[in-house]
């Protein structure tokens, strides 16, 4: 019983850090209560592994109770002055007057019948799902070779010796610490090492997710369009697998896909806080595997983009531009700093910029081809965006849609880069074991452009 | 966005498609219906290669079953904007929404095969860990590494500097994933350090003769098999 409530207050905490943390950044309702509190999961997850590492680089032990008391008075300090800003915000300010879309049932004709029968399925689709997700991740301890030998491992170790000490293999040494520490944090509430209680994260990523992509969807098109759009989610046999699974891959899918969206809700929406979330969840990815690094190219790039689309001026854009790029940059540079104090040298990927390379290029477009149209990964997602991409007409798309088929490109153009002049190329040519993962990270986006075109109403009329 | 303008644009395909796919799926519904025809089971298993760094559909005659598919959406969408090109339709649009129509069909049959295959395995991993604690569960997945990992902890206790010695070679292959197994089962018993001036305990795993890796000063516990033991620094009198 009481191990129950340790859980249940291990993953609280961070959850309301998170809330916290936004309220700081959407002081009204700006966001939907369900959006918010997905949310919130996320980031503050992403807060705890951070304070955890800034603990343990001040010295701080995880032994006692000195690390709750840190982070749970960080998160009152932090509440208590939201709860200030709030109170002084809504006296100097009228409350937001939304303009409430018109209800008009729909038209009960016998194609609206079938697209509802549709929708039901989808509905049960997504409920089996859930309950097929959330079982395996509550029954079936951490298992596989990566859960095994760079998280728990390192969890464990954390926990027993009460502190962060980077593993002795220069190998898995520069590895990001973001899901290592959520089982340490786990394991630390409830007082023993549990291999089953520990990853019981992973399935609150999984559903944190559907709720946001949800929400995203809906907001730009409709309820149905985004009950489809997790219909096609679940429909890849790899996402539902990874979302019960204490794999890095999960995570970086979910902090790599939200900061997209982020970043297209600021493109559409101009909002400077828009801005500032996708910057934290952009350098929190950093913190959750090494790739995450290498994205924040692409978020620089196509923030670029979106920049040079603006009419603002020079100066506006500079400004928007530090906005953006320092406080992802300063998440960014904290594990490295961590590295660095403690004199960890690790064995990365190594560039090698050489003409002979080329050769590679054959190869790894043919994996790529097997991997995103003949593989049991991502059922026929794929395919149905190419067939979305050439043959709707431009006028007839939504203005999103080219923002989410260059961040795919920009994402497919990275990997293949990556493959083609690094020694990871061995990991394409030689082991099956390392594309699928790394196109996951992005493979919802392509989930979400599918749904951005016209197509039918949702029936209960609530279409922005 | 208007319902009507949609309506207009793909009611014909979605007539059709919807025909198809409900064709489809009685036809691939209907032996469950009666008897689960060992032909079907063996083509729900094509779905089963699922592992967490790569899914792969199975083989028909040599070729994947996407190929099949692939080939099936195309004839079929191909022929249906033939036929509608020549009753004065446009054959560049028809092929467009047939070939959507037919791929988004496609995707609810490969789900239905999915899930049928997800219940399936839903059924079995019930089965296999249904009453098992963790230990239970891990003596099922890591038969070996896990149930001498659980025999060393039973006779040493706390952190310990261990030395582990093997036939396997622990560096790649098969002993690395083993000693991965073992660090992660065996800690705070400690493999991962270079102790191999002052071990406190020594590790003997699949090692033939394995009481012949001991070093002076080092007594053993009761053997784990033939090949495995573990062994603890005498102390001193």
């Amino acid at each position: 019983m009481s191990s129950g409530l340790n859980i249940v207050l291990a993953i609280f905490i961070p959850w309301a850090m998170g809330f916290v943390a936004l309220s700081f950044l959407f002081p009204r309702d700006e966001l939907t209560i369900a959006a918010r509190f997905a949310l919130a999961f996320v980031v503050g997850t992403g807060l705890l592994t951070f304070l955890m590492l800034i603990w343990s680089l001040a010295g701080g032990s995880f032994s006692g109770i000195g690390l709750g008391v840190f982070i749970s008075s960080i998160t009152v300090i932090c509440a208590a002055s939201v709860l200030r800003y709030q109170h002084t915000l809504f006296k100097t300010t009228p409350p937001l007057i939304h303009d409430a879309q018109a209800s008009h049932p729909g038209v009960a004709t016998r194609t609206e019948f079938l697209w509802e029968l549709l929708d039901i399925f989808i509905v049960i689709f997504l409920i089996f799902h859930c309950v097929y997700i959330f079982w395996r991740a509550f029954h079936i301890p951490v298992y596989g070779f990566d859960p095994l030998k760079i998280n728990a491992l390192n969890a464990k170790i954390f926990f027993f010796k009460k502190n962060i000490v980077l593993p002795l293999d220069p190998v898995y040494r520069g590895y990001p610490l973001h899901v290592s520490l959520l089982q340490t944090w786990l394991a630390i509430n409830i007082g023993q090492w549990h291999d089953q209680v520990v990853k019981f994260f992973a399935p609150l990523y999984f559903a944190a997710y559907l709720v946001i992509q949800y929400e995203f969807v809906k907001f730009f098109m409709n309820i149905r369009k985004a009950l489809w759009s997790l219909g096609l989610l679940l429909a890849s046999n790899l996402f539902a697998l990874h979302a019960s699974l204490a794999y890095m891959d999960f995570p970086l899918m979910v902090y790599n896909c939200v900061t997209i969206m982020i970043l297209l809700l600021w493109q559409s929406e101009r909002e400077d806080r828009f801005l500032y979330l996708a910057a934290i969840l952009a350098g929190m990815g950093t913190f959750v595997k090494r790739e995450g690094t290498a994205y924040l190219f692409i978020y620089g790039i196509l923030f670029v983009l979106m920049l040079l689309k603006d009419k603002n001026r020079n100066y506006s854009r500079l400004r928007a531009g530090m906005k953006f790029f320092l406080p992802c940059i300063i998440l960014a540079l904290i594990f490295p700093v961590f590295q660095w104090v403690h004199h960890t040298d690790s064995e990365g990927v190594l560039l090698d910029f050489s003409w002979q390379n080329l050769h590679r290029g054959p190869i790894i477009l043919k994996q790529f081809f097997m991997d995103f149209f003949l593989s049991g990964n991502w059922n026929l997602v794929w395919p149905v965006l190419i067939l979305r991409l050439f043959f709707t007409p431009a006028s007839e798309s939504h203005p999103l849609f080219k923002w989410l088929i260059m961040a795919v490109g920009l994402f497919a153009g990275l990997l293949f880069l990556l493959f083609l002049l690094s020694n990871a190329f061995f990991w394409i040519a030689e082991r099956d074991t390392t594309l699928s993962r790394l196109i996951l990270h992005f493979f919802p986006l392509a989930t979400i452009a599918i749904v951005l075109s016209p197509g039918p109403q949702s029936g209960t009329g609530k279409a922005e | 966005m208007n319902s009507c303008h949609i309506k207009d644009s793909i009611c014909h395909f979605t007539k059709l498609g919807f025909f198809f796919i409900f064709g489809i799926l009685f036809v691939v519904f209907s032996p469950f219906f009666w008897q689960p025809a060992s032909l079907m089971v063996r083509f729900i298993d094509t779905f089963s290669r699922i592992s967490p760094n790569h899914c792969q559909y199975g083989q028909i005659y040599g070729v994947n079953i996407l190929g099949y598919v692939y080939g099936g959406i195309f004839v079929f969408s191909f022929s249906v904007a033939f036929w509608k090109s020549r009753r004065g339709g446009m054959f560049k649009k028809s092929v467009g929404g047939m070939l959507h129509v037919m791929t988004l069909g496609m995707v609810l049959v490969i789900c239905f095969f999915q899930v049928k295959f997800q219940i399936r395995q839903f059924a079995y991993e019930y089965k296999y860990f249904k009453g098992s604690d963790v230990m239970g569960k891990y003596q099922e997945i890591y038969k070996d590494s896990f149930g001498f990992a659980r025999y060393c902890q039973a006779n040493i206790l706390g952190h310990k500097k261990a030395l582990i010695k093997s036939d396997l070679d622990l560096e790649k292959g098969e002993g690395f994933f083993r000693k991965t197994e073992l660090a992660y089962f065996l800690y705070p018993i400690d493999i991962l350090g270079k102790y191999y001036d002052d071990p406190e305990v020594i590790i003997v795993y699949r090692k033939k003769n394995p009481w012949r890796a001991l070093p002076a000063g080092f007594v053993a516990f009761p053997p784990y098999d033939r090949e495995s033991l573990v062994a603890v620094r005498e102390e001193a009198p």
